[in-house]
């Protein structure tokens, strides 16, 4: 028997939490198509089953779920339970609200901690369980943002959460290398999601927002696929040396 | 508690293999009783049992069943 390829997911159980739409639904699409089984976890079953659909090979799981306090470890054994021990994690779910930061309650920011930050820990606290992953074979990604690196206006809450998770990764890469455990963040600049349609609406023209966003990105907007190349190469054996990293993936925003 | 819920805790706290968790086992044997091992069962000890334990203490653990000797309520 020959060797997978470097970049290859051949029989890796990966979760993805945010698998509806956007970002998370590619990094799913593209890992099955390297191979891996997909465990997607969203809010709306109907877009979730579109992503489980759209996936490439047998196996893969779909679990409906809100990801609210105690449901990220949950998530966790239903996944072993259905698919076995793990091998990866992304963390694509996200939620983010443009508000100026007078504006921007205390409250806002725990909503938005909660997703981007809480859930994440969670999850991640079960998966590296010994029970819950493949000894030495676990990698982890967490899907952050280039607000985290140059901060946003009106993005206060959003862009802490997107920092927090970066410095959290950091840690984590330290605490489990010696497990052989690697996390990695990737900071992507603004990508045609469900969640740019959102930031959109906030100007008054394509004009004003080709101006204030579009312009900003040297190779244009990303589109989800873009982002899902990086997650896939965290995921796979040819980053095996690769921890602790933030891969920026912006079309040249911080050029 | 009963012993076997300490035990099962400590299996927990330490991630290591229930079965490799017996009162006589050698901590030092465990490859799971590495610095964060120890902090952990420190912190257990602490939160659980309101036991804070001195650096004297500490090392003077060696086998399971001194931690579980610590696990009183």
């Amino acid at each position: 028997m020959t060797e997978a390829p470097l970049f290859s997911l051949t029989g890796k159980k990966i979760l993805i939490t945010g698998a509806s739409s956007g970002i998370g639904s590619s990094v799913a699409k593209l890992a099955s198509e390297q191979g891996a089984v997909c465990i997607i976890n969203g809010r709306d079953k109907e877009r979730l089953d579109r992503t489980l659909k759209s996936l490439t090979g047998e196996g893969h799981i779909a679990v409906v779920s809100d990801l609210k306090e105690g449901n990220g470890a949950d998530l966790i054994r239903k996944a072993v339970a259905q698919a076995g021990r793990m091998n990866g994690f992304v963390h694509c779910a996200g939620i983010e609200k443009t508000l100026p930061f007078r504006s921007t309650q205390i409250s806002d920011l725990r909503e938005i901690m909660a997703i981007n930050l809480e859930i994440f820990w969670e999850i991640t606290q079960e998966i590296t369980k010994s029970k819950n992953h493949e000894k030495e074979k676990l990698s982890v990604v967490g899907i952050s943002s280039v607000a985290a690196q140059y901060g946003a206006a009106g993005k206060t809450a959003y862009a802490a959460s997107k920092g927090a998770l970066i410095s959290l990764i950091k840690s984590l890469a330290a605490e489990y290398a010696s497990k052989q455990i690697r996390f990695n963040a990737v900071c992507p600049g603004y990508v045609d999601t469900p969640m740019l349609s959102n930031i959109k609406k906030l100007y008054g023209s394509e004009k004003e927002f080709t101006e204030a966003i579009v312009s900003k990105h040297p190779l244009g907007l990303g589109k989800p696929d873009d982002v899902a190349g990086a997650v896939v190469y965290l995921l796979s054996d040819a980053s095996r040396w690769v921890t602790g990293s933030v891969l920026t993936i912006d079309g040249g925003y911080g050029v | 508690m009963t012993i076997e819920e300490k035990l099962d805790l400590i299996a927990e706290t330490l991630d290591a293999e229930r079965s490799n968790i017996k009162p006589e086992t050698q901590l030092c044997t465990l490859e799971e009783w590495d610095s964060m091992g120890v902090i952990s069962t420190i912190a257990m000890l602490d939160r659980k049992f309101k036991k804070v334990l001195s650096a004297e203490q500490i090392e003077k653990l060696t086998t399971v069943q001194d931690i579980l000797d610590r696990m009183e309520e």
